[in-house]
This record gives structure tokens, C-alpha cells and sequence, in this order.
């Protein structure tokens, strides 16, 4: 990791240097040991403070949509295999235009101490660079090389284990899982705040002309929120789990996320962030869909 | 004279209050985490060496997070007929085993809740209120209130004050006419001895001089610093909501065509409806000038009109925060500046 850092280093302070990007996010030295936190830099000077360790948890992707970043020119970003997900769903929906990104890659062994669950599963250790086929999200720049093996395509029981367990719990139980989860959130929307992919300038809970959903923190304004967040990720959530990072009432938010992608794979054959190329399930419908409410 | 409590006792304080009928607040686990929680049970309290700060402070208990102020239904004719809720048959509660710097929190959250207009919400429930703080023997990574003008024993807002000493006792400091009826009430469970035993007390050098910052905030309005610390700030609550001081809600009516709620439910600053005027104008647009309202609300407009600061140092925010926004880093970095 301490060559990655040099490379990423001299990379971003040649990029500001030269005026290619005016704006690098990448990751910087976190208030305590074990956290790092997002870095956005503006003069190759700064470049030195740039960080790349275990600790580089955050998805940078969101600051793509951010106008506090994009208002300075053009962004030049890290990201991992994971992230980079993010940017294909970003890039997919319009929401960003290649040319005003440079994206450089960090080939990454996993995050985390002890790993992320997540990290076990990596399929992506090491980004697609320039000669990645259509297909894949090509970065300007691959920094390093990943020693951990891509873990092996899991099948789908493996894959979404988690959300059978909730879903072959009786309804009953089910519903006092959920109650006792959403009924601890506080609706501070830091799972919004931080995914990329939740980028609306006003959000459906914003709206109140009329007031579609409750926005005060009891359980059934919680549910509401949560179920609505979910469908509305659904076929785009990349999986990053920021969102359940980000949580602090600690709800497993990932599970909701989990069970949207379950039911896209099975129905669409489709896994968000996977291929920029690829048409996104809910952007998308074919007039000899087996649905008649399509026609 | 001086008054001691053991752990044991202080168990069996949570306990009898419990049987008196109290609501007893004090730090549970919650699936992996350390709440204030209000106990049903004196062995969900967890004793002191096991925390340092509940994820949250327990602010929630003088203003909850989410609050019916006012009920509605159309009667008789669809006229409308209004009721408040009623909060006298409320229980006394008492926080047990919180921390100088949350106890502190309630002087200063008296002053804006009583200020223009008194808020019968939260003092009734301030006023049902006591509180029973433990002072730090340790200090948290991210703890700054010696900073923040406070101490790991300070007595602000406690009304009995425990400090550590050997032996797993605790020296009691009574410091108010509440304090000093629960000694009284439940005066079997202290114990008096000539002197107070020698008491532990964490040390922590302050990070900066809070002195300096307002002179630098009063000057620096617009300056590049609030874009350049504050562009990563992702726009969510989680640092208002675990704050002990952050008090701004919004107000908003849940109802249908037969009757409903007014609620009165937490907001924050950093939002971008936060400050949205109905003409669809932001005078806070950007994320910086929002993280620069809540530093300033804290740190300048607060102590201005009230004489004291907004913040007592707990570190939450830092700790909270998805991007490690650091507030005492930022605080550190404005104090090194010149005025």
C-alpha cells in the first residue's frame, strides 16, 4: 500500500498540476486512528495528503453529484472495484458525463480491520483500466495490482443467504424484526446523505404539496421512509453498503437493499453497476414483456 | 462530611426507583450498541467501566426526537376540537450514570426552550428531570471538553455529581434541592464518612483555546476556510441528533379527514430544506454555508445571546459523522488563526 500511495500521490498532484482536473477527491487522514476521511483538494500542493490504507471505507462516487465538489471544475476521483460500480449506476443514469471525470482505481485487498463481510466476497480487487472491453467501467488510471484472488461467483442461495433467513421467518415475526429496527431510527437520512446513487435535488419525503410520507420519526413514519428508500434503489443499488456504514442507529439497511437485488436479478436478470452498456432495469421495458401493465 | 455510594447501591438506587415508579434513564446495550435507554429492569444498566458515551446523548428524554403538541378531530357539525396532550401525570425520571458533558447540556438547552416563549414540552419534562452524572476516570478518543470550557467532572446541570474512588465506591456530590431529596429518599443507600476518599479523575489537556474562536468567527463570514473543511460534509442529521445541545425542530401536521397531530420532530441545519424559504429561495444554498451556520450558531450567535457556547465537548458529532467531519479539528484550526 505504501507504493500505491506514492503512485496515487504524484498522479493527483500531476493531474492539478497540470490543469487536467481542478478538483482530486480522494482520501485523507482521518480525527482517530483507524478512520480516514474524504480529501477534496484543489492545489497539487496537497497532494501529499492524499491516504491509502485499510481504512479507506467511504464510497468517494456520491461527490460526483455534489455541486460543492463540481462547482470547482473537473473532478478527478478514487475509487475501489466496488465504487466504481457506483459511477457505472452514475454514468448509466445520466448523472455524469464521462469526459468530466478522471477516475483512477486503487486496486484494494479488501477494507477494514477485522475485513468487511462484503470484502470477503469482492469479485473486483482490481479495477478495469483502459483496456477493460465496453462492458466494463475502463478508469483512467489502475494503481497497483491486488494480491487477494476475486472470490469466485457465488450462486444465488450463497449470495442473498441473509435475506432468506428474514424471509423465512413467519409474517409476524417478520413485521416485530422490522418494527424494532425502523423504530429506532432517528430519520437523520445519512443512508440518503451518502449513497450515490440517492443523488434527487428534492427527495420524495421533501415533497409536501401533497405530503406523500410522514417525515416525523415514529415506526410507521419510519417505514414508510425505509420501504420507499428501497424501492426507489431498487435495480440501482450497487451493494456498496455505505448507507449501513453510515447509519447510526445501526440498522441493517443492506438487508432491504439486498432483497431489491434479489428480486431484480431473478425477474430482470439484472445487477446494477455491473456494465455501463447494459440498459438499467427500471429505465427500460421490452413490448413483449409477460406483464400486460407494460402495454 | 462526605457521602459515598457503592456500585452495588447505586444499582439498588436504579432499582427502588424503578419500584417508586420512576422512569429510570441509563446507559443499555441495543443490539451492539450503548443507548440511553429507559430500563425496565435495574440489571440492563450497565456499570460505568463499560462505557465512556452512549452512541446518543439523552436529550431525547426532555425533547423527544418525534412529539404530538397538539391533538385535533372534527366533532359534532365538522367543528374542529382541539387538545393539548397533558403531561403532569408523566413519572418522575431520573438519568443514571450519564456524563458531565451531557449533564451540561441541560443549562444550556433551559435557555433557548425558556427563552422567548417557554416551552411547556420540555420543562415539564426538565422539571421531572433528575440527574445522577458519573465523572470520567478515562477519557474517549474523541473527547474535547476541556476545550469546550467544561471538565471530566464538572457539575453543570448534575443534580448528584459521583466521582471514583477505590474500591468500586463513588464519592457523591449532592449539588441541588433535587439531588438532595433523592439523597434523602433513598438515604439508606448512601453511606456518610468523615472525608472524601481520594476520587479519580481523567486528565485531558485542552486542544485549543475556545477564546479565540469567536474573535476569528465574528471577522471570518465568508472566508475560503468554510468550503475548503466543509465541502465533504454530506448534508445528513447524524451529527445534530446525537448532539446534547442541537435543538432546532421543524413543525409539521400528520392528519386525515377525521382529526390529527401536530408534531413537533427534530430537524437540523445541515439540511438543505432546513432553511428553504416558501418562494423556493435558499439563503443557505451550499453545504459549507450550512456547516458554517452550525459552528457559528454554536460557537458565536449562542453565546452571544445566552452566554454560553453550544457545545460541551462530547466529541459525537466527530465520531458520528460517515466523513469524519471533525469538529474539534476545525475548532483547532480556526483558534490558530489570527482574528
Amino acid at each position: 500500500m505504501a507504493e500505491a500511495v506514492e503512485e496515487l500521490r504524484a498522479l493527483a498532484r500531476d493531474l492539478l498540476a497540470k490543469g487536467t482536473v481542478q478538483v482530486f477527491v480522494g482520501y485523507g487522514k482521518g480525527a482517530s486512528p483507524g478512520r480516514t476521511a474524504p480529501l477534496i483538494i484543489t492545489s497539487a500542493d496537497r497532494a501529499a495528503e492524499l491516504v491509502w490504507d485499510k481504512h479507506c471505507l467511504n464510497n468517494l462516487a456520491v461527490y460526483l453529484t455534489r455541486s460543492e465538489v463540481t462547482k470547482r471544475g473537473k473532478v478527478g476521483i478514487v475509487v475501489k472495484g466496488c465504487d466504481a460500480r457506483a459511477v457505472t449506476g452514475l454514468l448509466q443514469e445520466g448523472q455524469v458525463a464521462r469526459e468530466n471525470v478522471v477516475i483512477v482505481g486503487m486496486s484494494c485487498d479488501g477494507m477494514g480491520e477485522p475485513l468487511l463481510e462484503a470484502c470477503g466476497r469482492c469479485d473486483v480487487h482490481t479495477p478495469a483500466g483502459k483496456d477493460a472491453d465496453a462492458h466494463h467501467l475502463a478508469c483512467d488510471y489502475v494503481i497497483g495490482k491486488a494480491a487477494v484472488p476475486d472470490a469466485q461467483k457465488e450462486d444465488e442461495g450463497a449470495e442473498y443467504a441473509d435475506v432468506a433467513r428474514i424471509e423465512a421467518l413467519p409474517l409476524a415475526e417478520r413485521w416485530a424484526f422490522w418494527q424494532e429496527q425502523f423504530g429506532r431510527c432517528v430519520r437523520c437520512y445519512a443512508c440518503r446523505q451518502v449513497c450515490p446513487l440517492c443523488y434527487c435535488k428534492r427527495c420524495a419525503v421533501e415533497k409536501n404539496e401533497p405530503q406523500w410520507l410522514a417525515t416525523s420519526a415514529h415506526t410507521a413514519g419510519n417505514f414508510a421512509w425505509h420501504v420507499i428508500r428501497a424501492m426507489h434503489l431498487a435495480g440501482r443499488c450497487v451493494g456498496c453498503g455505505a448507507c449501513e456504514r453510515a447509519c447510526p442507529q445501526h440498522i441493517p439497511l443492506s438487508l432491504l437493499n439486498k432483497k431489491m437485488a434479489k428480486a431484480v436479478l431473478q425477474h430482470f436478470k439484472y445487477r446494477a453497476g455491473n456494465d455501463p452498456t447494459a440498459a438499467p432495469a427500471v429505465k427500460t421495458f421490452e413490448l413483449s414483456d409477460e406483464n400486460d401493465y407494460f402495454r | 462530611m462526605a457521602t459515598i455510594i457503592t456500585a452495588e447501591n447505586l444499582k439498588q438506587l436504579a432499582r427502588e426507583m424503578l419500584k417508586a415508579g420512576y422512569r429510570v434513564i441509563a446507559p443499555a446495550k441495543q443490539a451492539d450498541l450503548v443507548v440511553f435507554k429507559a430500563i425496565k429492569d435495574a440489571q440492563e444498566m450497565l456499570p460505568e467501566s463499560e462505557y465512556i458515551l452512549p452512541q446518543a446523548s439523552f436529550k431525547e428524554f426532555v425533547f423527544p426526537r418525534c412529539e404530538c403538541i397538539l391533538r385535533y378531530r372534527f366533532g359534532e357539525g365538522g367543528k374542529p376540537v382541539f387538545e393539548s396532550p397533558n403531561l403532569d401525570g408523566e413519572p418522575p425520571q431520573a438519568v443514571i450514570g450519564c456524563r458531565p458533558c451531557d449533564a451540561a447540556s441541560l443549562p444550556i438547552l433551559d435557555k433557548i426552550f425558556g427563552w422567548d416563549y417557554v416551552d411547556p414540552f420540555y420543562f415539564k419534562r426538565r422539571e421531572k428531570t433528575a440527574v445522577i452524572s458519573v465523572a470520567c476516570s478515562r477519557a474517549g478518543e474523541g473527547c474535547f471538553c476541556t476545550s469546550a470550557g467544561y471538565a471530566p467532572d464538572s457539575t453543570a446541570g448534575s443534580d448528584i455529581l459521583l466521582k471514583k474512588c477505590a474500591g468500586g465506591k463513588y464519592a457523591a456530590e449532592v449539588l441541588s434541592d433535587k439531588g438532595r431529596q433523592l439523597a434523602e429518599k433513598f438515604g439508606s443507600l448512601f453511606e456518610k464518612v468523615e472525608a472524601t476518599p481520594p476520587v479519580e479523575v481523567a486528565g485531558l489537556n485542552p486542544a485549543f483555546d475556545v477564546e479565540k474562536i469567536k474573535p476569528w468567527l465574528d471577522k471570518h463570514f465568508d472566508d475560503p476556510l468554510w468550503l475548503e473543511i466543509a465541502a465533504r460534509c454530506m448534508g445528513c442529521g447524524t451529527c445534530a441528533y446525537g448532539c446534547p445541545t442541537c435543538h432546532c425542530f421543524d413543525m409539521v401536521d400528520e392528519g386525515d379527514l377525521a382529526g390529527g397531530c401536530r408534531l413537533k420532530n427534530w430537524d437540523t441545519c445541515s439540511s438543505a430544506l432546513f432553511t428553504k424559504h416558501g418562494s423556493g429561495h435558499n439563503p443557505r444554498s451550499s453545504q459549507e454555508q450550512r456547516y458554517r451556520q452550525r459552528v457559528l450558531h454554536k460557537f458565536k450567535y449562542y453565546l452571544e445571546k445566552f452566554g454560553l457556547r453550544a457545545c460541551v465537548g462530547c466529541g459525537r458529532c466527530t465520531a458520528r459523522c460517515p466523513v469524519n467531519l471533525d469538529l474539534r479539528g476545525v475548532l483547532q484550526t480556526i483558534a490558530g488563526k489570527q482574528a
